[in-house]
């Protein structure tokens, strides 16, 4: 298991390099730079003096000595300043990364914590009311935008109920409660696409389980439903749940930034949307990173839960 | 200007002008400049209501509709930094919500020379910090403002009219001498956006770019990238018996939804919103819409570049094109009624643009005829294809698509081309475009919205440097040097004339800028400059 792991590591090293690389090239393709945004208004400024704020950024020099100047700073965890605020890009990066993996957690919990039982029910229920009703609801879901959903249940919680979630952040530390109720509308939101996923994932894959041999074996050897559902279906069943959340993580992370910031969740998605309009390259660049990092490192997670619950495959 | 049926405007202890101007014509024989915007603006609308009993103390929350990157006094780019801070700074005047000039921290000027003002500061006005303001800390500011350290930028220098250096007189007493003779420098000063004042060594003091030390009515407790500012009463303020409320906080939400549910459920007591937001609240007995007018013009403007032969080279095309244009239509269907005509200067712009029956009769009068037949006369009958940009947000592609169909009539082929706002940004700045439907913001200085137009401007030449508009350029010329504002309006009003017979800039209309508050809120207004100056002022109910 340590030798596939290790090997797991060693392929995401140049993925990240060549998603850096991919990044750097991106955001400096984008037309217009931070030079334009900041002198966008103003119609009376020389080009010495744009040249001069260029230098005043560090924004001078090939792109080349600008990449290397930006990797092997991120490589010793230097990720540079912000151009808008001149904030070293750790500290907004760290200000941001609790915020969004608390409502990725929490997103997850939900997705599978609701949609995983109501995978087994409907498989368990097929044809009947119960598993209509978990379909039904999983083609909502799948056809619901999480922007679209997000903007009603503030609308609608603010208008029946005059209530918002609190608008400045806590620390689920500091107050776990306080904390939940400024979570739970985006959480929902965000989840509810990934809930559908898992949803009608297991439902497949219990049915297909539900008639194996073994399943069978076991019910003729006597062993109660419960146990043949909850032991035997869908420990197998949850293998291809785990691919799901696995990529399903990249998909939340898109999602988070229009629902942290319908939500006012000074968030990683949130500060990236902001960076993009306003062209500040190292926070885009260290968003971005981090993203995919985030991405690669779950798929690992996921390849090493496949190995857990499936030794065949670390082994082979 | 508001709707609001209060005229609770608890600026009591202001100077009015003519105080003003007397007081500063005290101090001798020198050209005083002072009320350099002074002048009826439109938005002063006197109204008679019982007042209510103004009440002390309480805590307002106002959303902000973006981030403003850091809290720096200098150098700040985006308006939002100047939202974030306002409330901690003051300059040596102000302006009122008519933008007259009124004294701030500088009790007097007097201009003793075409190159040199005298100022006298008030004395025992404090920093936050305890420390009186001096003019050695007019001094560090004014040097600042000539150079922002990070996180400011110094692409705002160019926004600083011709400052040399300050002497220091005394304590109280300071020369601003100028490089040349600049008539900006009291707008400048009056804006505040550029032009706060600071304690001496403040940016070895603190982390100005989450922290403030100022005179302001408020005192900032700090700034939370993306989240909020927090602000408490400044129990020093200079003007006695401000600020009502004990503590303010300003809350980030980029999502004008978000706004709107916070506002409703209590979470937030007042924002801005867009007109058709803002109006759809109109019936919840909980609020107030507040409207004014805004600095923020629309306007169609083209580039005539050295090496090209477009139709719109013509000055007769051009005309054409403004006479083609239907400004009612656009203000009733775009704006639901709500937006006025407007020249190179907005309307509200204290006393310096043209009025309003003059743009509607003469110089932006819809005559199609007539447009035709310059069309006819510049020998495009026929009409021609041109693609304009303008950004993918707010009201700019409606408005360019109520353009597109008017210019239909004049065989010209609109191709609208929306982008988001740093592309738009970019290719603004860099000239490659043919056509833009773009907006203006408020300008300090009268001279800031016809700049551009004369060919000492660095844009000019980038835009339009085959534009020819000799008559222009000289008002724009004699109107930056001419300290005397009695003398300055006429010359800007003549060189905005001229401009509207040989456009190069078509402007369209002035849009009104909406606010919604919660009914315990008093005295807010919504202000031209684009700022929430109104919360300096503001009491609440419960």
């Amino acid at each position: 298991m340590g030798g596939y792991i290790l090997k797991r590591i060693a392929f995401a090293i140049p993925t990240l390099i060549v998603v850096s690389i991919g990044i750097f090239l991106m955001v400096r393709l984008l037309p217009g730079d931070i030079i334009d945004i900041l002198f966008g208004g103003d119609l009376s400024a020389s080009e010495e003096v744009k040249e001069q704020a260029r230098e005043q950024l560090g924004l001078n020099g090939s792109y080349l000595e600008q990449y290397w100047r930006w990797i092997s700073g991120a490589a010793q965890g230097d990720l540079g300043f912000s151009l808008r605020s001149t904030e070293p890009v750790s500290n907004v990066v760290l200000d941001a990364l609790p915020v969004t993996l608390e409502l990725l957690i929490l997103a997850l919990l939900i997705a599978v914590l609701i949609g995983v039982p109501l995978g087994v029910i409907s498989a368990v229920k097929r044809d009947r009311a119960a598993d209509y009703a978990a379909r039904v609801g999983g083609l909502v879901g799948l056809s619901i935008p999480s922007f679209w959903l997000a903007t009603l249940l503030l609308l609608f919680t603010s208008r029946v109920f005059g209530w918002v979630p609190p608008l400045n952040y806590v620390s689920p530390f500091d107050d776990p409660i306080a904390n939940l109720s400024q979570f739970i509308l985006p959480a929902i939101s965000i989840s509810v696409f990934t809930m559908a996923i898992v949803m009608r994932m297991v439902r497949a894959t219990m049915l297909e389980v539900l008639g194996q041999d073994y399943v069978r074996t076991a019910r003729a050897k006597g062993v109660s439903r419960r146990k043949v559902i909850s032991k035997h279906a869908l420990r197998n069943a949850l293998i291809p749940v785990i691919t799901i959340v696995g990529f399903e993580i990249g998909v939340l992370i898109g999602g988070a930034a229009i629902i942290e910031t319908i939500f006012g969740l000074p968030g990683i998605g949130y500060v990236l949307l902001q960076a993009i309009s306003g062209r500040d390259y190292p926070v885009i660049q260290a968003m971005t990173l981090l993203i995919a990092f985030t991405f690669i490192f779950a798929n690992l997670l996921v390849d090493i839960l496949y190995g857990v619950l499936d030794p065949r495959i670390s082994q082979g | 200007m508001s709707d609001e049926p209060t005229s609770g405007s608890p600026a009591g202890g202001e100077l009015d002008r003519r105080e003003l101007l007397k007081k500063a014509g005290q101090v001798g024989a020198g050209a005083v400049a002072a009320g350099a915007l002074a002048g009826g603006a439109t938005a002063a609308t006197k109204r008679t209501f019982a007042t209510p009993k103004i009440r002390r103390g309480g805590r307002l929350i106002w959303g902000l509709e973006s981030d403003p990157a850091h809290v720096a006094p200098f150098g700040g780019i985006l308006t939002a930094n100047h939202w974030a801070k306002e409330f901690a700074y003051d300059s040596l005047v102000e302006w009122d919500r008519n933008l007259n000039v009124k004294p701030a921290l500088a009790e007097k000027f007097e201009i003793i020379s075409k190159t040199a003002i005298r100022w006298t500061l008030k004395k025992g006005v404090k920093f936050h910090n305890g420390k009186e303001v001096t003019s050695a800390d007019v001094k560090y500011s004014v040097e600042r403002m000539l150079n922002p350290p990070l996180p400011g930028s110094i692409s705002t220098v160019a926004q600083v009219p011709a400052i040399d250096r300050v002497q220091v007189v005394s304590k109280y007493v300071f020369i601003l001498h100028l490089r040349q003779p600049d008539a900006r420098v009291i707008g400048f000063f009056a804006w505040q956006r550029y032009a706060a004042i600071v304690p001496e060594g403040l940016y070895d003091q603190i982390n100005v770019a989450r922290g403030a030390i100022g005179t302001g009515p408020f005192r900032m407790l700090g700034y939370e990238p993306n989240d909020r500012v927090e602000y408490v009463k400044n129990p020093r303020f200079w003007k006695k018996g401000f600020p009502y409320m004990d503590s303010m906080q300003l809350k980030i939400l980029g999502d004008e939804q978000a706004r709107v549910a916070a506002l409703r459920a209590g979470a937030i007591d007042g924002c801005t919103l867009s007109v058709d937001v803002a109006r759809s609240l109109a019936g919840d007995r909980n609020l107030t819409v507040l409207k004014g007018p805004n600095a923020a013009f629309r306007e169609l403007q083209m580039t005539i570049k050295t090496g090209e032969d477009k139709p719109w080279h013509k000055q007769g095309v051009r005309l054409a094109v403004n006479h083609a244009i239907n400004r009612a239509d656009i203000i009733r269907r775009v704006y639901s009624g709500e937006a006025e005509y407007s020249g190179h200067v907005p309307p509200g712009y204290g006393p310096w643009p043209l009025r309003d029956k003059e743009l509607r009769e003469k110089y932006l009068k819809f005559d199609l005829p007539m447009a035709k037949k310059l069309m006819a006369d510049a020998g495009f009958a026929r009409g021609f294809s041109v693609t304009m940009t303008t950004f993918a947000l707010q009201d700019y592609p409606l408005i360019s698509a109520v353009v597109q169909s008017q210019l239909k009539q004049i065989n010209i082929d609109l191709q609208i081309v929306a982008q988001e706002a740093g592309t738009f940004a970019a290719n603004n700045g860099r000239g490659t475009f043919d056509w833009d439907l773009t907006g203006r913001g408020m300008r300090g200085d009268v001279d800031g919205y016809v700049a551009e137009f004369h060919p000492a401007a660095p844009i000019f030449k980038i835009w339009y440097p085959e534009y020819r508009n000799v008559p222009a350029w000289r008002g724009i010329g004699n109107g930056r040097i001419q300290l005397d504002p009695g003398k300055r309006v006429p010359i800007y009003q003549a060189a905005q004339r001229q401009l509207l017979l040989n456009p190069v800039q078509i402007p369209l209309v002035a849009i009104k800028k909406y606010q919604v508050i919660r009914k315990r809120v008093h005295g807010m207004y919504v202000a031209f400059s684009d700022f929430n100056t109104g919360l300096r002022n503001v009491w609440l109910s419960s």
